[in-house]
């Protein structure tokens, strides 16, 4: 099973260490494949260092992919954890 | 973003003394504030809202890097130094792994977007194959520069 979205970096500093280590540990509690896209380059969504490669300002739009038996609710809780900011109030 | 453009020579440590994280912090900023004629902040300051930063979340990324950093305005451009740490130290690495390679980042809060281009530039040279082993067996400042410059080739993409 494959699902995908598209989400916009919210947060006004962007995708930077924070964030990428609290997406990459929310992506690990999946069993799904999970593949963030920018700008055409695909990185490995449970690696806060592959994370870190794409630079997302804020405004980017990031393409969610996952493959595997519970892609959907991974997608759902990865696009949240975006829109929300990755949960930090102080970013 | 070049790590030539960021870490200076002088801000390069082949071998730290440090054999705990707050060391390892103080001792990279020492290093860099020696190295940068040009910035006017207080040592004690940039490595204690480094450590401040720490205390929400390790900056230790696995594979024995970690990425210590803060943002201060009393900064005028994104600043870097490199150490290592032959024996490795803990850092609360999200792997549980000791950290050897330390790459420690100053920065002004109005700059994220070159920040986040040194961190792209960091990381995008962790994942080349065999760079940190390079890194690791480098001897001198010198050499880990060169390991630096031959990367900005790579890079590119």
């Amino acid at each position: 099973m494959i699902s995908e979205r598209r989400v916009t970096i919210l947060n006004e500093k962007g995708l930077h260490v924070r964030p990428a280590t609290k997406f990459a540990q929310v992506a690990g509690r999946f069993r799904s494949r999970i593949e963030i896209v920018k700008d055409g380059a695909a990185v490995n969504g449970k690696s806060s260092i592959d994370l870190l490669t794409l630079a997302a300002e804020p405004g980017s739009i990031l393409l969610i992919r996952a493959e595997g038996e519970d892609a959907g609710p991974a997608v759902d809780e990865l696009a949240n954890l975006v829109t929300d900011k990755f949960g930090f109030r102080d970013d | 973003m070049k790590f030539t453009d960021f870490i200076p020579r002088k801000a390069i440590v082949p071998g730290l003394k440090a054999n705990n994280k707050k060391a390892v912090v103080l001792e990279l900023v020492t290093a860099l504030k020696k190295a940068m004629d040009g910035e006017k902040f207080a040592v004690t300051d940039v490595a204690d809202a480094i450590l401040e930063r720490e205390r929400v979340g390790s900056t230790g990324l696995g594979a024995g890097v970690a990425v210590p950093h803060a943002k201060l305005d009393t900064v005028k451009g994104v600043i870097g130094a490199f150490g290592r740490c032959p024996s490795g130290v803990d850092f609360n690495s999200v792997d549980g792994e000791p950290v050897s390679l330390v790459f420690l980042i100053v920065s002004p809060p109005q700059k994220n977007e070159e920040y986040l281009q040194a961190l792209q530039k960091t990381m995008r040279a962790i994942k080349q194959p065999h760079w940190c082993k390079f890194l690791r067996a480098a001897k001198t400042a010198k050499e880990i520069e060169d390991i630096f410059r031959e990367s900005e080739e790579v890079a590119k993409v």
